[in-house]
This record gives structure tokens, sequence and C-alpha cells, in this order.
């Protein structure tokens, strides 16, 4: 459909920026959640909370997912998500291990 | 609202992708789970109940009987039940039910199901015993809804449910790219619906308008699939951020078990739900592990003014002698929301939220989204051949598959029906010899698989043109036969009273030939309008070869 003398810097590596999505966008969803169970309203004993926690991981991993053509190269999107990811990790185990 | 121009070009590729990836089996997906939100109506019609000895009272049987039923087969048949059994106290007939090989929860199309009735006649009072295969129409139909259809089984889950799954993920994708690409011109486009065009602008105009117009459902149907297919796979992603904390709470272990024969009375049992909600009515008791440290009866509440959490009713677990309410019960009380919300989820995923309105509004909104998918994949179509000047060979390969699977496998649902319904009223499953033909659930199974590969195969040898015209008349043809074999039934055996009560499905089925026997008129008139590139420009090349093609000429 698109040839490729028409496609332009976003469309360009739509292979890196889905794997980024798919990859760096599933563990930034999860660390995002484990927040929300530590930290969000309500215990984290409750069940309840539990299946809400995993019910949380989809939209965030999709929403995610879905802006990662955005990015202007694939290697812009692995640099940017991969950098959160593992800011946010430090972040949470830091934080945990602290308590 | 601007767009940037490179932005709308990827979200465009990548909704042209993903769609054409997922698509069909969506499609698949979609209008089988519109059935089965009258899956209980479609069983019922297939396999018509014969009535006990000329009973025609459709009342549901007072409790006294059930509980002389449940007290006389627990004192000849105790170990039988132990295991479990199920009373669905609707039945104007009290009947107990339990499985003498297999179980409720895998899908084994050779379930025995023995059940126990009493003998009216007899005193003292005796019960009559009767063993059967258990109809499973229904059940096959939710695996069609769930699975596309695609068999085998990935650990303990089936690999169907995986698949989809996956596609619920590039339809999530198809739906935010097909929005962002409509932004720019959404305004003013909105509800403009362009005949005068031509058809290619009045299909777009359709999908544009169905796919905005039920995008919150859509979203939601995609999240809750997602979900549906790898909640285990998301726990298990989740464990790490616990740490040391359990995900759920566990009790103290039952030291206690328990013996059948001191269960307590069923009035006190419902007693029980009832006073749990009042406003539910408690209609069928699934009792499991009854001599166990844990036994559980699941109790169906109904409540047709409120929402539900289930496919048709909401669960109460309860423990059958303490009479404790169990976790994973649904919850009236306040607080509790995190449970509620998720509860929530799946009811808005069954479309159980308001009843029987509701039902035919999913049923409604699920034929929309197969429309959604095939006429996307049309539109695609469409574009891809006016754009080469041509149609080519993958043009072609694609066009046949929409088509073949989309037509075939609506075409397997139907015939399947039809030829379930004579095979099983005719009394051929008693008496043939063979496991095909003596148990109705591989008959259907056949069916549904052998016409589906039939209709895809000739639709690549005929093209897609063509066989869309010929699927769409064996279509109507079909729906329009269903009603003729309630008919012929009734004539043969009068004693089936099942006829009156799903006239439902035949009036609809008579309201779907109607609606394919246009489908297939106006197939038929834009085959001869079409431009000679076009793919349905008839009569269309056959696949696998295109030089026939250019041979003949149109019309």
């Amino acid at each position: 459909m698109t040839r490729s003398n028409r496609s332009t810097p976003t469309q360009k590596d739509w292979l890196q920026k889905t794997l980024a999505g798919v990859f760096a966008g599933l563990a930034i969803a999860f660390v995002c959640v484990g927040f929300f169970v530590w930290y969000g309203p309500g215990s984290i004993e409750s069940g309840d909370k539990t299946q809400f926690a995993m019910w949380l991981v989809t939209p965030f991993w999709l929403v995610i997912l879905a802006g990662v053509y955005l990015f202007p190269s694939g290697r812009r999107a692995w640099l940017v998500l991969g950098s959160i990811t593992v800011l946010l990790y430090c972040s949470f185990f830091l934080l945990r291990s602290l308590a | 609202m601007k767009v940037r121009a490179d932005i709308l070009r990827t979200y465009q590729s990548l909704h042209t992708w993903t769609g054409i990836c997922a698509g069909l089996l969506l499609f698949i997906g979609f209008y089988a789970g519109s059935l089965t939100m009258f899956k209980h109506q479609l069983q019922q019609w297939i396999t018509p109940t014969v009535s006990v000895a000329g009973d025609h009272n459709p009342m549901p049987a007072p409790l006294r009987d059930w509980q002389t039923l449940l007290d006389t087969t627990l004192q000849q048949q105790a170990l039988a039940l132990q295991a479990g059994f199920t009373l669905d106290l609707r039945e104007s007939a009290p009947v107990i039910r339990w499985y003498s090989q297999g179980n409720a929860r895998e899908l084994r199309l050779d379930n025995q199901l023995s059940e126990a009735r009493l003998n009216a006649s007899s005193q003292p009072q005796q019960i009559v015993l009767q063993q059967h295969t258990e109809n499973r129409f229904a059940d096959l139909l939710d695996y069609l809804h769930r699975s596309a259809g695609i068999g085998g089984e990935i650990g303990h889950d089936q690999a169907g449910v995986y698949v989809l799954g996956i596609a619920a993920v590039l339809y999530f994708l198809a739906l935010v790219s097909g929005v962002v690409i409509l932004l720019p011109t959404l305004t003013k486009t909105f509800f403009a619906l362009r005949t005068s065009k031509g058809s290619s602008r009045f299909w777009l105009d359709s999908h544009n308008l169905v796919g905005i117009a039920s995008l919150p459902f859509h979203l939601i149907i995609a999240w809750t699939v997602i979900v549906f297919a790898f909640h285990d796979l998301i726990y298990d992603g989740l464990t790490p951020f616990y740490g040391d904390t359990p995900m759920f709470a566990q009790g103290e272990p039952p030291r206690q078990s328990y013996d059948v024969a001191s269960l307590p009375p069923l009035a006190q049992q419902l007693a029980a739900a009832q006073a749990y909600s009042p406003a539910h009515k408690p209609v069928h008791l699934s009792y499991m592990r009854l001599n166990s440290r844990s036994p559980v009866v699941i109790i169906q509440m109904l409540n047709p003014d409120g929402m539900v959490r289930g496919p048709d009713a909401d669960y109460l677990y309860m423990h059958p002698y303490t009479l404790e309410i169990q976790p994973f019960t649904f919850s009236n009380q306040p607080g509790a929301d995190y449970g509620k919300t998720v509860m929530g989820l799946f009811a808005l995923h069954y479309g159980s939220y308001a009843g029987d309105w509701g039902r035919w509004g999913y049923f409604v909104m699920g034929l929309f989204g197969a429309f959604l998918f095939y006429s996307g994949n049309l539109l695609w179509l469409d574009k891809r051949s006016q754009k080469q000047q041509q149609v080519s060979r993958s043009t072609r390969v694609m066009a046949a598959l929409t088509v073949g699977v989309s037509l075939g496998s609506m075409l397997a649902v139907v015939l399947t029906l039809l030829s379930g319904k004579l095979l099983g009223g005719n009394g051929l499953s008693e008496n043939l010899p063979g496991a095909l033909l003596s148990n109705l659930n591989y008959a259907y199974l056949v069916s549904y698989y052998s016409v589906f590969v039939v209709f895809v195969v000739w639709t690549f040898w005929q093209g897609a043109a063509r066989a869309a015209y010929q699927g769409l008349l064996l279509l109507t043809v079909s729906c329009a036969a269903l009603p003729f074999a309630s008919l012929y039934l009734q004539w043969r055996q009068p004693d089936l009273y099942a006829f009156s009560s799903t006239a439902g499905v035949d009036l609809m089925a008579l309201l779907f030939a109607t609606i394919f026997a246009f489908a297939a008129y106006k197939t038929q008139q834009r085959q001869h309008k079409a431009a000679l590139h076009s793919l349905w420009s008839l009569p269309a090349a056959p696949v696998h070869s295109a030089v026939t093609s250019s041979l003949e000429s149109p019309g």
C-alpha cells in the first residue's frame, strides 16, 4: 500500500516500535499496577484489589502500545520507554526495600 | 481536528494491517457471540423436550415435591450424589441430575447425564432413573464464540482462546487507529451516509458510523477478551510485585468433613440464599464435593430488574451444611468497590446488566461488530484493486478468505442447526451405530467443520464474487428452512410441546432469511454494475487461474 518513497519518519521501523510497545510497554504497565497495589487506595491484603489490579494491567499496556507509533523512530521508542521502565522499576524496588 | 499527515498515514497502515490480520477471527467471534445471547433458546430449539406424560403445566413444581425427590434419591442413590448434583427449580417436574461420566467443567462431548425423577404411581415413593448423553449444543456454540472454531489445547486452556486474545489486542489497535484517521473529518461526515457516490463510499460511511457509534462497546469487548484469555499469565506477571505478601488471603483449612445424608432441607438453604439478597430469586442449585471438607453449593440467582454478573444469573456460593456464604459470591453490600467493579466488567462483556433488553441490545451490537469487520475487509480489497488497476493474486486470496470464512462459518452454523434438529428429532440418534450418529454432539462438530471447509474451498475455486452471491442464497434458503424443520417435527411427533416455546427462533430465522436474500440481491446488482478491474466483476476468475477471466466477458 505505502510505497517506500512515500513513507515518512513515523512510518519507518514499525516492527521496532511494535516490539518496544509490546515489551517495554508491558513492563511499564506491570510496574504501574505494582505501585497501585502497594500505594493505591485499599489494602493489599484484599483479594478483590488483586483481581482489580489484574484487570488494570491490560488498559495501561494497550494505551502505551497504541501510542508507540507516535515516536519518530524505533530507536527513540526503545530509548524513551526503556528508560522509563528502568526508572520505574528502580524506584519501585527501592521504595519496597525501604518500607 | 487537525492531525499531522505523517501520523495519519501511520495510523492508516496500522488500521489496515491489524484489521486484515484479526478481522476474520473477530467476525466469527462476534456473530457467534450474538448467537450465544440466546444459546439456551437455540439448544431448546435443536433438541425439543418431549413433554412428560402429557404434562403441559409450565408452572415450576412445588418445593415439597423437590424435597421428596431429594430425600428418596438420597436414600437410594447416596453414593452417586456424593460427587455433586444439580437441581433446576424452574422445571415443572422435579428432576435431579448428575454426571455418571464426565463433569460440567470441561467441554467433553461424551458426558453421561443421569436423571432421577419421582415415580408418581408407586407407594412408597420410588424413583425412575434415566441415563443419556448430555447435549452440548449451547456449549459448542459458546466454544465457537470463544475460539473462532480453532481447536487444540495449550496446557489446560483452549488454544483458540489465546488466538482470539491476541486478535483482541490487534482489534484494540484497529479501534484506536480507526478513530485517529477519522478525527480530521469526524464532525463533518459522522452522520453522512452517502448513497449517491457509489457503493464504496456507502460502505465506508456505514463502516465509520457503526464503528464510532458503538466504540464504547468495542473498547470494553477488546479489554475483557484480552483479560479472559490471559488472566493466568497476568497474575503470574504480577506475582513479583507482591513479594512475600499473598495475592489472595487463604482462610483456615477446614478440618471437618461432611456427609451427604445430613444435608439440611432445601427450604432452609433457599431461605439462607434469599436472606443474603432479597431482590434475587434462587432458581438453580449445583452441589459439589458433598462428602469432602470443602463442600459447596453454587446457587444461580435471577434478578430480571437488575444487573447480574454471569451470563444469565448471579452466583451465590454457599456451604451447603453450615449455610455460610462463601467468597466469590456477588456483593450488594456497601463497600467492596474493587470486587464490584470487576464483577461489573464481566457483566459488561456478557450483556447481562439489563435483562432481556440488554441481551437483545448485545445481540444487535454483536452483529454490527461482525459487519464492521466484514465491511472493513471489503473496503480494503476495493481500494487495493482500484489502486493497482487490476485484481492481484493477493487481493483475490484475501477476498476469497473474507467471503469464504465469514459466509462459510454462518452457513455451517445454520446447516448444523437444521441437520441437528432433524437427526435428533427423527430418533436417528438412538438406533444408528457408530459414535458419529449415536452422539449428536459429534454430529454437530462434523456438520459444522465439513460445511465450513467445503464452502471455503468452494470460494477459492469459484472466486469471491460468485461465491458471495451463492453463499448468501444458500444462507437465505437454509435460514428459511429452519421453521419448516420445526413444523415437520411437530407433524411427526405431536407430543413435542417445544415448537411453540421456541417459535421466536423460527421467526428470527425468517427475518434473517429476508436479510440474506436482500444482501444476495444487492450483491448481484453490484456485480452487474462493477467495473472491469473490480473484484466484483462477473464472472470473477478463480484464484488458480487469472487467464480465464480475461477471456470471458463481464455480466
